[in-house]
């Protein structure tokens, strides 16, 4: 089965899958996989379930056409300084803002910076091992910072994957409005980016690094074709040359060290016309990013937590429809109303 | 020519009567012995579907279940669960009373203009002195929007209400609104537009239903009172509306019911990361039934008490209207006639 990376852990966690080991896929195999991949399809004790065919370390897209007007600058070094830390993005977004007179602004919504947060900033989980509902002092980081961004009208005010989110990808800066960067990863570089960023995308590193998504397969334990199943798994997510292959035909940054390696070193291209601006590629960027990605704290719960009850608790606080207790306490209600095991203290 | 003038008389004539039978007895003897078991349908069927899953929901709701990492455990938990839905055990809030607000909210806007406006459009349909041109095309203009599907109407409306959307661009630039002016965003801009999306959608229903009703009425009484003089509103007042309770206690039971099980639409309008779970600018259009949607997937136990408690709300109000509708001279009226004709019957047949 395909599992999600925002609820792979509640299957990994259960007794649902079969191990890896059980289907005679061994270390060895899985070897040449991103750590934290590993680390996301195991269970507790370690016993990896699930396999990742991508990989998607996370990444900031700026749309170079607008950073040459309103930054002034398309040189990759200079923007990666720029985006270097969260101060200097502010900084940077109240430029862009005043210069544009509010018709392009640096992100869209407050709403794009929160995996980087989420999935990148966090050192604890949701909960503690006693079941206990706990908020990641960066969660708070985020939710101040989202409060200067409305505060001071620096973004837009969009939701992920909304209409006018998707609108502003394609904007002029003079006629219509236009958001300057995104975040994204791999899979939504090559797959999100309209026609209006081929060729004019620079990616530079977030402050955080992070991870964005990835889907896992896994056997079920009454799974009938456990041959088939192993052999899927295995051509997938181990083999070096079928994931180059896969690489090949849609452009997948593919959860493999070597067919990465092999990639960047021969300089293959897919079949995707699209390009970066400039002489970068993506493989190339992505393959010195993802290391050193921290999933410890990932939860089986973190799907909707992550996705719906913790951007509701955001936008209250940004949009100042409570303060920063009340916020924090309605998340907390709703996070164990959803999941009455896990106390609110 | 005599057979022609003869009355109908001839068929009761050539039906065997007994000893001191009435003919309406005597035909019913006559009548082949067809026993047609539709009480006992619709008893079968009442029993299976409706009352039948609404005893094993009150006894689902009985019990707690907890699903966690896909493995769920069920234990017995009594009153645990509702006491949890309406904030009084300890450390749990009451989600249910805030949603039922919302609902209530979300059904007051949109019942009470639609009342009204169907009131006045169902009077004029049917006014003879009005006499309304095109009455067929308005009649299926108004219902028109019931048959789109609710869930479509309501993503084209969340398309046009939208902060950089059609509606709100053109108000924008009109310099009408603020630049940062959102509905969506908006306890009130979200819920009366969801009660507009609804009024909408369902005031060609009441409309019809009320000119069916209209039509019912006889018009000698109407007559009667032009003779007397008496003006438009009076009639209307004072003939059209007191007849009129027996549909418009349909009209409002059945809006009640459908207006305290409102989903669709709110869960599709306004629903930030397009879970349909959470309504609105900070879950302030979440109805009930979207928390029903939310519970039943890991926690049944809790859906179960979320929908027997909304079934007693729903049962209470009806039986206000009830009350209120029963109450009435007409009905009172029209229940001793039956009375009193169920008794005559009764003593008629002991003297015969």
């Amino acid at each position: 089965m395909l599992l999600e990376v925002g609820y792979v852990q509640k299957y990994v966690q259960s007794d649902y899958l079969m191990s890896l080991a059980d289907l005679g896929i061994t270390a060895e195999d899985t070897a040449d996989q991103f750590a934290y991949n590993i680390a996301l399809g195991s269970d507790a004790s370690g016993v990896q379930k699930a396999s990742f065919w991508q990989a998607t370390p996370g990444c900031i897209q700026i749309r170079a056409d607008l950073a040459e007007a309103y930054l002034g600058t398309t040189d990759q070094a200079a923007l990666e300084e720029i985006f270097s830390s969260w101060d200097s993005i502010l900084e940077a977004a109240r430029t862009v803002n005043e210069a544009s007179g509010g018709m392009v602004k640096l992100f869209s919504g407050y709403d794009d910076l929160k995996y980087i947060f989420l999935n990148g900033a966090r050192s604890v989980g949701w909960y503690d091992e006693n079941d206990v509902i706990q908020v990641d002092e960066a969660m708070v980081e985020y939710m101040e910072y989202s409060k200067v961004l409305y505060d001071e009208e620096l973004t837009f005010n969009t939701a992920m994957w909304g209409t006018d989110w998707a609108a502003l990808k394609d904007g002029d800066g003079t006629s219509s409005q236009a958001a300057l960067a995104y975040c994204g990863c791999p899979w939504y570089t090559y797959w999100s980016l309209t026609e209006t960023w081929n060729n004019n995308t620079i990616l530079v590193d977030a402050p955080i690094q992070f991870y964005w998504g990835g889907t896992g397969l896994a056997a079920t334990v009454g799974c009938s074709d456990t041959e088939m199943a192993a052999q899927i798994i295995r051509a997938c997510t181990c083999d070096a040359e079928f994931m180059t292959g896969i690489y090949e035909a849609n452009g997948d940054f593919v959860n493999n060290l070597s067919a990465i390696d092999n990639i960047v070193a021969n300089g293959l291209k897919g079949t995707s016309t699209f390009t970066l601006y400039g002489e970068q590629s993506i493989p190339e960027f992505f393959s010195a990013r993802g290391e050193g990605i921290d999933v410890s704290c990932v939860t089986a719960e973190d799907m909707t937590i992550c996705e719906t009850l913790f951007p509701a608790a955001v936008n209250a606080y940004a949009q100042g429809t409570s303060d920063l207790d009340t916020a924090i306490a309605d998340f907390k209600a709703s996070v164990h109303d959803t999941y009455p095991y896990l106390a609110v203290e | 020519m005599e057979d022609a003038l003869r009355p109908s008389r001839t068929r009761r004539e050539t039906l065997p009567y007994e000893e001191g039978e009435t003919s309406a007895a005597a035909q019913r003897r006559q009548l082949p012995e067809v026993r047609l078991p539709v009480h006992r349908a619709f008893f079968i069927a009442y029993l299976v579907f409706s009352l039948w899953p609404l005893l094993s929901t009150f006894y689902y709701s009985l019990f707690e279940y907890t699903t966690r990492n896909l493995k769920t455990t069920i234990t017995f938990a009594g009153w645990k669960n509702y006491l949890s839905v309406l904030g009084i055990a300890a450390g749990e809030r009451g989600y249910f009373l805030s949603y039922l607000g919302n609902t209530l909210r979300i059904w007051i806007f949109n019942f009470v203009p639609q009342m009204l406006l169907s009131l006045l459009a169902a009077a004029w349909l049917t006014d003879n002195r009005v006499r309304l041109r095109g009455g067929g095309v308005y009649k299926i203009m108004v219902y028109m929007p019931n048959i789109i599907t609710a869930a479509s109407i309501s993503l084209l409306f969340c398309a046009l209400l939208s902060k950089y959307g059609p509606v709100m661009s053109t108000l924008r630039s009109m310099g009408l609104i603020g630049e940062n002016a959102d509905i969506m965003q908006s306890m009130w801009g979200t819920s009366i537009s969801i009660s507009m999306i609804l009024f909408w959608m369902w005031y060609g229903n009441t409309t019809l239903l009320l000119v069916a009703g209209m039509i019912g009425i006889n018009p000698t009484l109407y007559e009667a009172a032009d003779v007397d003089g008496a003006t438009g509103n009076q009639k209307f007042f004072h003939i059209t509306l007191p007849l009129l309770k027996p549909v418009m206690l349909y009209v409002l039971v059945t809006s009640v019911i459908g207006g305290l099980q409102l989903y669709d639409i709110p869960a599709l309008f306004n629903v930030g990361q397009g879970s349909g779970y959470m309504g609105g600018p900070n879950d302030t259009s979440t109805t009930v039934t979207m928390y029903i949607m939310r519970l039943h997937t890991t926690d049944t136990g809790r859906a179960a008490a979320v929908s027997v408690l909304l079934f007693l709300i729903t049962l209470a109000i009806s039986l206000i209207f009830f009350r209120v509708f029963n109450g009435s001279d007409e009905y009172e009226q029209a229940r001793r006639e039956r009375k009193r004709r169920r008794l005559a019957r009764k003593g008629g047949a002991g003297n015969d």
